[in-house]
């Protein structure tokens, strides 16, 4: 979900998906799940497994996540680098992250201090607050707006109302919700008897995901699609699923001609 | 073309567990008069046409003017944008689902962005405080320590048999909320009813499960309505012996189950879907909070 997002900012801020650099605030499961997909993402871009991992950085409550702290977890290590230990601010301004996400469930996190900081070293910084509800999001829509003086590329777990900014126009927060990402997955997975759901499927749903989000959505800051659209992004979400389920070798049911027209027959369509 | 859900053939099972063809069909006469009116899957209210009415034995048993299918949603919606609460509107789209299946999804996919909020988050953590008082009739499965030995026998009392996506919690950590023990069960539902809505699983494919092994809520343990066992949690080797029975016991009733596990604690997440025989899981992140997602999907095929 959040690699999805990550995939259709870099089409904002116009820099290749290989060449970012991302910090997380929060180095618990949910930010260290997220760094395991997009280290498999890097992969599949040509890095290596180290270098991928360099490219990511953590922060906890105890600042920068560096080689040698002692109270680091097992998860932790392999994106524990060599560096100075320093507090978060810090860490940003030294790191120079294009992208921070924060998955910590505490409020208030990202600071005026830490936006404005990232709006400084980039022209759109991509701020994800993805910690739920609302009310523990890391930073608010509206502060994230504001303090990056409009530039920020921004997503949150949830839904944050729209914004009415200055010379009239509405601007909307995108919400890096999962109900974009799991259904369709489902329907891959069932559709084709796969016997093993694996990262390469969930890297394959987020590169279906972003590519489902149109310029249009993209000039309007939205980094997904609109929801009222889910059923045909589950419909390609589901088909790049099976699609690789069937590349790997792991489909319980022989290829149909069209995986998309056979998943599709599948669907629930409620009528009288 | 999609298929209409009226023509799906399903199965279910007869009474020494053998699995047998149901095909529920419009057209099939076997469920008349109130029965068929009390149906979810059956159920289209006022829009029964004259023909059906005549047929299904259901004159005089529905009003005089014959509705659409539009018709009856635009009538939820103006159900729904009376209420004063997210709750209540919670409260009433779990009633439609459980009175017409069909004006319930289709009405849910035709107005996701205002009713997801309903059915899912973020009401549906309120519904999952106060499940155990705005409970009106179960649904979905419950397994508890009680039915340790018995876990195939008890899941083949599901009415369907050909059950592909399951969605299972232990209530340990619901959203941001905590341990809400069985109340936790409003996250498979409409979890659930997401996969429906969202990419069209059908909704006799899919099982909510609560694993009822107690909980730590004080709070709960002392309100005389809650629904779940009223006792603290059990732990460790026996909680692990009851999913992991749990688990096998889908593989043999549900051999083409796709099981994803929901707001467990991480540990125990990964403990039960990694830690089998066959580590046959892979893992991303919900985007919400310190939470992970595996997902098991079976090795066993059924012919």
């Amino acid at each position: 979900m959040a690699l999805a997002g990550v995939y259709a900012a870099t089409c904002i801020i116009d820099r290749a998906f290989k060449d970012l650099r991302a910090m997380f605030l929060g180095a618990g499961s949910a930010a260290t799940c997220i760094a395991d997909l997009m280290v498999e993402a890097l992969v599949t871009e040509g890095l290596n497994r180290e270098d991928a991992r360099h490219r990511l950085w953590f922060v906890d409550v105890n600042g920068l996540v560096v080689r040698g702290r002692k109270d680091l977890m097992a998860h932790n290590e392999p994106y524990a680098h060599d560096h100075p230990p320093m507090e978060f601010v810090e860490a940003i301004s030294a790191v120079k992250p294009h992208v921070l996400i924060g998955a910590t469930g505490f409020p208030g996190t990202f600071t005026e201090q830490v936006i404005r900081t990232m709006a400084e070293l980039n022209e759109r910084p991509v701020i994800f607050a993805l910690s739920n509800p609302t009310s523990r999001a890391e930073c608010t829509a509206e502060q994230a707006y504001r303090w990056s003086e409009g530039r920020v590329v921004f997503a949150s777990g949830s839904p944050f109302p729209r914004l009415d900014v200055s010379n009239g126009a509405t601007w909307r927060p995108a919400q890096g919700n999962n109900v974009y990402v799991f259904p369709g997955v489902g329907l891959g997975v069932i559709g084709c008897e796969a016997k093993r759901v694996t990262e390469e499927m969930f890297l394959a749903a987020a590169h279906a995901l972003a590519a489902e989000v149109s310029e249009e959505n993209l000039n309007a800051g939205a980094l997904y699609p609109p929801l009222g659209q889910i059923r045909s992004v589950s419909l390609a979400i589901a088909t790049a699923v099976a699609e690789e389920a069937y590349r790997q070798d792991l489909a319980g049911l022989p290829r149909p001609e069209s995986i998309r027209e056979h998943l599709e027959g599948l669907m629930y369509n409620p009528t009288y | 073309m999609a298929v209409d859900s009226v023509f799906r053939k399903t199965f279910g099972f007869v009474s020494d567990g053998t699995r047998i063809p149901i095909v529920k069909s419009d057209d099939s006469a076997d469920v008349t008069g109130y029965s068929r009116l009390h149906d979810p899957s059956l159920n289209k209210s006022t829009a029964f046409t004259r023909a059906e009415r005549e047929r299904f034995r259901l004159r005089g048993l529905l009003p005089a003017n014959i509705g659409t299918l539009d018709v009856q949603i635009n009538r939820v919606l103006g159900n729904l944008r009376r209420k004063a609460s997210d709750i209540e509107r919670y409260i009433f789209m779990v009633a439609l689902q459980a009175r017409n299946e069909r004006l319930f999804y289709r009405t849910l996919i035709e107005h996701i962005e205002e009713l997801m909020p309903i059915v899912y988050t973020p009401t549906v953590g309120q519904a999952c405080k106060e499940f155990a008082h705005i409970f009106r009739q179960p649904r979905g499965f419950y397994v508890t320590p009680d039915d340790r030995g018995e876990m195939a026998k008890i899941l083949r009392n599901w009415p369907h048999a050909d059950v592909r996506v399951i969605v299972v919690t232990d209530g340990e950590r619901i959203l941001g909320l905590g341990d809400l023990g069985a109340n936790g069960m409003g996250i498979p539902i409409g979890k659930l009813a997401l996969y429906t809505a969202c990419s069209g699983i059908p909704p006799e494919q899919c099982l909510p499960v609560q694993i009822d092994v107690g909980t730590e809520n004080e709070e709960f343990l002392a309100d005389p309505l809650y629904l779940g066992r009223p006792h603290k949690r059990i732990r460790g080797s026996e909680y692990f012996e009851l999913m992991d029975e749990f688990l096998a016991a889908v593989e043999e009733v549900f051999p083409m189950a796709l099981v994803q596990f929901e707001d467990f604690l991480t540990p125990n997440a990964y403990a039960c879907c990694c830690g089998t025989a066959t580590p046959i899981c892979a893992s991303t992140t919900t985007s919400r909070g310190p939470q992970q997602w595996p997902w098991r999907a079976s090795t066993r095929r059924h012919a």
